[in-house]
């Protein structure tokens, strides 16, 4: 780590000195991207003509600055004239200015004005943001999944986790389910929040919409060309705002249409970048979309060691995405699922030992008496949360939740033997 | 008389205070009481009881001096003014305070509401979120959070209360006549209705939430109606009384004989802010109990 | 106005040790307290923001938990902000308004004491919070509900020291309109006044009208948290969104108050430094009074991807642009002061000069964030930081340092080491390019602000940024240094420290008598007005 930071700062070192301003130099893009739907491109060209106009004006107020620096010096023995008004001047740099400013108001209006018109799109996906993860809800196909950092760069991210993240593809940009879109069809996005405002972003859509605890906000995008585009939580919302990315992958209509179609089958299908190929794992994984529905239900990763899937809209599809865990639900499916179950969410504050987190106000899980109190209580706690602690009854399906329930009363040292079964969850909803 | 004639071509500039700093520690006291009294913490609410006491023991202190150099005719003409305009932008702050609570309540009736029904561009917030409310006003929210409730009426209490501060701003005014005049009893006396009225206000006022919170189920719980109701009201009555007791302070300096025809700003301070305390109910009446 | 001799007890009398400064009710003395306290405070949310540049040296969380770096990114704000900048521009004011318009003294002197010694106790409070169980406020210093309602048993304290931060302010602000208005020499009409003085008049009723609505804004939340109100829960009827409206009604203002008195020190810097009277006195004062108007219908442009409505959207777009109007007036009325002048180059004026440039260069980004479409590009990513930093950095922070280095003489009667200070301006001014320029370029990379670790492709330029930030940081003890060694000694300055100074300041001795003016200035020192020559 360290001889990495001191490699680094060498690196940067000479290419500061080197060439501030050659773009080759640095990893990213300086400027803003033109992105591929229209209100990026848009976007764009009102920010280049904007910068432009700037450059104009800071060309000549700086130049006659310079100048008067360097020729009105008192020690070049410059005289002070004396003059102190001229309506003429003043009149003429207070108008001059507002031309230049309605020059600019125009186009940036017209562009609001095709950006909030969300009217007849070909398909609708509603956002929710949830303290950190995305859900997408393919409203009209009627299911929904979320969204989450993927597991390495989670790992990586960890203090001091001494993993380097020049080694993790992707770092902190990469989900375990990214969204899905068809290219070239008018999309409106509804996005909304479960508990904090949270902030959907995406560069090269120019699209950044607030998600409101609330409230629905709309939006829509257009992706002109296939390919996966990726962007980030925007509105600080706690502990892991930095760590929520949003990836979209765009494809074909047809690409598309055999992703749905492979998600009803399957109701916990993703692609995933990470297990797509992996044998390909630690190295950037960049695939070409029409590999994506390839991706059948065998080679997504078990639904449980990725993010749930949301109770889906119909009541029907929820018995059947718990009806395959109730079949075997013993205390050593339970343990393991819930030991998974835990590492995915709940670790992040209680720590992966259960000793919680004091600075976070994070309980301990060892010993805790919650987790060793009253099954009700408990239950309740998680289902619907406490202060800071979020409510997992509209994240988790039942038996995730059964399953950690029943994990944390019996791991960390805790042994009440309670094994808490899906339905009890269900129950107490 | 010498003290007087000194005064008049001189600016008062006071040598070292002990009462900032007294303040100071009190408020500090108040807010840390009040801050671990609402986390729970028992001993709380004594730090800021004991808080309060400090910062009323620095009121006493503070405006004791005030008063005794005033008598004392150390103040001049420049000096009243100083005062003056320190109170007038004191009570325009006040307003602005008012104001945050007013655009709340604006806010929530005239924009809030129709969003939640799915106006304008918050179609889906009505369709997905909050299917088939009604926009409403008073309303405590699509999730009638704290249940059904009666609202206030503009009628009743209310108008009682209008009238009443409303007189209060008169008999005020009148009192100030008698002290322009020189005719003590008639200050004194205008002034003794002024602070009945003013307490009979607060009485009323205390009357009219008891009767919200067992009759009405109306409550600070009960959603932004409950909210703003008894936010915008109840800072009021807050001020109300401050400015009642402050009258009463007047009104035990006028019978001590304090005051002098042409220098009382004292008395016209509190007097400024009466009428405010009575321009906002007027606001509150309209805003709150009868639109 | 009459006469304003100075009364009191017995005259050279003030108490010496600590206890003076504590029941002070000079102006002098109050300023004094004001500066240092600033200055400590720069020092704290300084080092909170070196916490800030470390952790983003390299991705990879290397020294902070991510909340606790959330705490770094709030308290930062909130020290410099409520600590730093306000205070600093407030002990300017106590300082040098009585001396301008020939009184004796600040109005109120035992209000102004006050307004001083609240600060302390408003920080001990809001810092004593990072020591509580579930850490101090992390939900940025907007403190947007519902976020800031999961603060852990900070939540109350830290809005009880916006509460008591808004007091102060309040009665500062109320102290400057009654001096202004009340004790100025009846020699000086207002448009005679020193620009510091004008631009102090209006920043102080900015302070008067929005600092009680951010009480109202934050005490809604405590009632929200404590008492069941629903101001900002959609379930009750309420709205999120209310509070951001709230916030930036404060907001906006906010950021101007912390603008304007800067635009007077540089007023007065120019024309000192350019021997040469302020051109365009009047339209200076005009374009200050419309940016103060403007300041309160423009709020809504932090809060553009909230979801208004189009017609919203629009209105507040075009007001923010119309900004851009009057505070190009004054640019160009500094570069027309200039123009022609007889320029010298001390301290002071170097930081005036590197004002004008690089606070017009924020300004620049501000009128590119108030584009809507490509707002949606910049809100909420480091352009947006890039863009405030110039405009408070290098903006109201260097003018300060120019107030400080112009009026130093005159406040210990020692002139300061030319060399030092040199050094200390090209030190900052070069390491503030280095550390706030390369943000513009992650910003338009899509990287969001307030984030503790970040995607590698961000790595060089957050590096950078931070080495100019370390540099900057230790830079800043230079000016310590200065100011330290000033206050010790240095060469005898005279009553006009600067050959091209004007204004009644300068007429009194280095340094002042303890009361300004125990006698009415002179009507002739008042015609000798910098702005008018006549
Ligand atoms: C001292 C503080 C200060 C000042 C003076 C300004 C000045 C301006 N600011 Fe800035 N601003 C902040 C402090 C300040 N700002 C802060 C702290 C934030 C972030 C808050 C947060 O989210 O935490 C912010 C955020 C902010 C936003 C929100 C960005 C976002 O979150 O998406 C916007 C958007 O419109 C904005 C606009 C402007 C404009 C138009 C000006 C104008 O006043 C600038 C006018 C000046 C010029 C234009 C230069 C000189 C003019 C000329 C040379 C004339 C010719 C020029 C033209 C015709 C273009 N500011
Ligand atoms: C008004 C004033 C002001 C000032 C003066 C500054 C000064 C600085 N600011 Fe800050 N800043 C804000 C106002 C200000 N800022 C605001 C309002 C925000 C938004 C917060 C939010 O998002 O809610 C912000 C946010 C902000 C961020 C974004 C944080 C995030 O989004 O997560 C960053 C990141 O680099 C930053 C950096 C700095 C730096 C390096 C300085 C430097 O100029 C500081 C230099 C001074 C010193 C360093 C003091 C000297 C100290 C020492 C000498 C001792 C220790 C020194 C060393 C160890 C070297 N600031
Ligand atoms: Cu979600 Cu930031
Ligand atoms: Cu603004």
């Amino acid at each position: 780590m360290v001889m990495n930071t001191l490699r680094n700062a060498l690196r940067v070192t000479v290419i500061a000195a080197l060439t501030l301003m050659s773009e080759a130099a640095f990893a990213i893009d300086l400027n803003m991207p033109v992105g591929v739907t229209p209100t990026s491109h848009n976007a764009w060209w009102i920010h280049m003509f904007a910068f432009w106009i700037c450059v104009g004006i800071g060309v000549v107020v700086f130049g006659l600055m310079i100048w008067s620096i360097i020729f009105h010096r008192k020690s070049a023995g410059h005289k002070p004239a004396q003059f102190h008004d001229s309506t003429f001047f003043e009149v003429t740099w207070t108008i001059i200015p507002f031309i230049i400013l309605i020059a600019l108001a125009i186009p940036a209006a017209k562009g609001l004005v095709r950006i909030y018109d969300t009217s007849d799109p070909d398909m609708t996906v509603k956002i929710t943001g949830f303290q950190w993860k995305w859900q997408y809800d393919y409203l009209q196909d009627g299911f929904s999944y979320f969204s989450m950092l993927a597991a390495d760069s989670e790992k990586a991210s960890r203090l001091d986790s001494g993993i380097n993240p020049d080694s993790v593809p992707n770092y902190l940009r990469d989900v375990d389910h990214p969204m899905v879109v068809p290219t070239g069809k008018k999309i409106r996005l509804l996005i909304t929040s479960d508990d904090v405002i949270h902030s959907w972003y995406v560069p090269d859509f120019a699209e950044k919409t607030d998600a409101i605890p609330g409230f629905v906000n709309q939006a829509w995008i257009e992706v002109e060309k296939p390919g996966i585009y990726r962007g980030a939580c925007t509105a600080l919302c706690g502990r892991w705002h930095g760590f929520m990315p949003v990836v979209v992958v765009a494809e074909s209509w047809d690409d598309y249409q055999k992703w749905v179609a492979a998600m009803k089958a399957g109701g916990g299908a993703y692609i995933n970048p990470q297990t797509l190929q992996p044998e390909q794992n630690g190295s950037p994984v960049e695939f070409a979309p029409a590999q994506l529905n390839f991706n059948a239900p065998t080679t997504s990763a078990t639904p449980a060691a990725t993010a749930p899937v949301a109770a889906a809209p119909q009541p029907a599809k929820a018995q059947s995405a718990t009806a395959p865990a109730k079949s075997a639900w013993t205390m050593k499916t339970a343990m393991a699922k819930g030991k998974q179950v835990y590492d995915q969410n709940c670790a992040s504050c209680h720590m992966p030992d259960g000793k919680g987190n004091p600075a976070l106000g994070a309980k301990a899980i060892a010993g805790g008496t919650v987790p060793n109190g009253p099954l009700a209580a408990h239950i309740a706690l998680v289902l619907h949360g406490k202060g800071i602690m979020p409510a997992w009854g509209n994240m988790l399906k039942d038996d995730d939740l059964a399953a950690v329930i029943t994990y944390e009363r019996n791991a960390f040292g805790n042994h009440t033997g309670d094994l808490v079964a899906p339905a009890q969850i269900k129950a107490a909803r | 008389m010498s003290a007087e004639a000194q005064a008049s071509n001189h600016y008062y500039v006071p040598h070292g205070t002990q009462w900032p700093i007294i303040g100071s520690i009190g408020l500090f006291i108040t807010m840390f009481g009040a801050g671990t009294w609402l986390e729970g913490m028992a001993f709380g609410k004594y730090l800021f009881v004991i808080g309060l006491l400090v910062v009323l023991f620095m009121m006493f202190g503070w405006f004791g001096t005030v008063i005794r150099e005033s008598e004392g005719g150390s103040y001049n003409a420049q000096v009243d003014r100083s005062f003056r305009w320190g109170m007038s932008w004191f009570i325009f702050s006040e307003v602005m305070f008012f104001g945050a609570f007013f655009g709340a309540l604006f806010f929530a009736r005239v924009f809030v509401q129709p969003w939640l029904g799915g106006s304008s561009n918050a179609l889906f917030t009505n369709l997905l979120v909050w299917k088939g409310y009604e926009p409403a006003w008073p309303s405590n929210g699509p999730a009638n959070i704290g249940g059904d409730f009666e609202a206030m009426k503009a009628t009743g209490i209310a108008a009682l209360n209008t009238l009443i501060l409303l007189t209060s701003g008169l008999t005020v005014t009148i009192a100030h006549w008698g002290l322009k005049e020189g005719n003590r009893k008639k200050l004194c006396w205008f002034l003794f209705f002024t602070v009945l009225l003013g307490f009979s206000f607060v009485i009323l006022q205390a009357h009219e939430y008891i009767d919200a919170y067992t009759k009405q189920n109306l409550t600070l719980g009960s959603g932004i109606y409950g909210s703003t109701f008894f936010m915008l009201t109840g800072f009021h009555g807050l001020h109300v009384t401050i400015g009642a007791i402050m009258l009463t302070v007047i009104l035990l300096r006028s019978l001590k004989g304090h005051f002098k025809p042409d220098h009382h700003f004292a008395f016209e301070a509190v007097s400024w802010y009466w009428h405010f305390v009575d321009v906002v109910w007027l606001g509150l009446y309209i805003f709150v109990y009868w639109l | 106005m009459s006469n304003t001799a100075v009364a009191h007890e017995h005259h050279a009398e003030h108490p010496s040790g600590i206890w003076r400064w504590i029941s002070t009710t000079n102006h002098k003395d109050i300023g004094t307290l004001y500066l240092f306290f600033s200055l400590l405070m720069f020092f704290v949310g300084g080092g909170f923001a070196m916490v800030i540049r470390a952790e983003l040296f390299e991705p990879g969380m290397q020294l902070v938990d991510p909340l606790m770096f959330n705490e770094m990114t709030t308290l930062h704000a909130l020290v410099m902000i409520f600590g730093a900048i306000m205070p600093a521009f407030v002990g300017l004011a106590n300082w040098m308004i009585p001396m301008m318009i020939g009184a004796p003294d600040m109005a109120l002197p035992r209000m102004n004491n006050w307004s001083f010694w609240i600060l302390p106790f408003a920080f001990l409070l809001l810092l004593s919070t990072t020591l509580m169980p579930g850490g101090g406020p992390a939900g940025g210093w907007t403190m947007y509900p519902p976020l800031m309602l999961q603060t852990g048993m900070a939540f109350p304290f830290v809005i009880f020291a916006v509460h008591l931060m808004g007091i102060s302010s309040v009665m500062g602000a109320i102290n400057v309109i009654a001096t202004i208005l009340n004790l100025r020499s009846k020699d000086m009409p207002l448009m005679k006044m020193p620009l510091f003085v004008w631009t102090w008049l209006i920043t102080a009723y900015l302070l008067i009208a929005v600092m009680p609505v951010l009480a109202g804004a934050v005490t809604m939340m405590l009632t929200d948290r404590y008492f069941g109100t629903s101001f900002f829960d959609a379930a009750g009827g309420g709205d999120p969104v209310l509070y951001q409206h709230v916030f930036w009604f404060f907001g906006h203002p906010e950021v101007y108050i912390m603008i304007l008195p800067a635009f007077g020190i540089i007023s007065e810097v120019i024309a000192t430094f350019s021997r040469k009277p302020l051109f365009g006195y009047d339209s200076m004062v005009y374009a200050v009074a419309s940016i103060a108007f403007l300041s309160f219908i423009v709020w809504a442009h932090h809060m553009f991807t909230v979801g208004m409505p189009l017609a919203a959207e629009l209105f507040f777009m075009f007001s923010t642009m119309l900004i851009a109007v009057p505070t190009g007036v004054k640019v160009f009325n500094w570069l027309a002061t200039m123009w022609r002048g007889s320029l010298s180059f001390e301290t002071p004026m170097l930081f005036a000069i590197a004002f004008v440039f690089l606070f017009t260069i924020g300004g620049f980004s501000g009128v590119m964030l108030a584009l809507v479409p490509a707002d949606y590009q910049y809100h909420m990513t480091y352009f947006v930081v890039a863009h405030f930093h110039y405009v408070l950095v290098t903006g109201a922070a260097f003018a300060i340092m120019a107030g400080v280095y112009y009026w130093l003489p005159k406040w210990t009667g020692h002139m300061y080491n030319e060399t030092l200070g040199k050094w200390h301006f090209w030190l900052s001014v070069i390491s503030v390019n280095v550390l706030f320029f390369p943000m513009h370029f992650l910003g338009l990379a899509g990287m969001p602000r307030r984030i503790p670790d970040y995607p590698v492709q961000f790595t060089d330029l957050n590096m950078i940024a931070s080495i100019g930030g370390f540099v900057f940081g230790v830079s800043q003890l230079l000016f310590v240094a200065v100011v330290i060694l000033c206050i010790r000694g240095g060469k005898k300055a005279e009553a006009r420290a600067w050959d091209g100074a004007h204004g009644l300041e300068w007429t009194l001795p280095s340094p002042p008598p303890y009361h300004s003016f125990s006698e009415p200035p002179p009507a002739s020192a008042i015609w000798a007005h910098p702005y008018r020559p006549d």
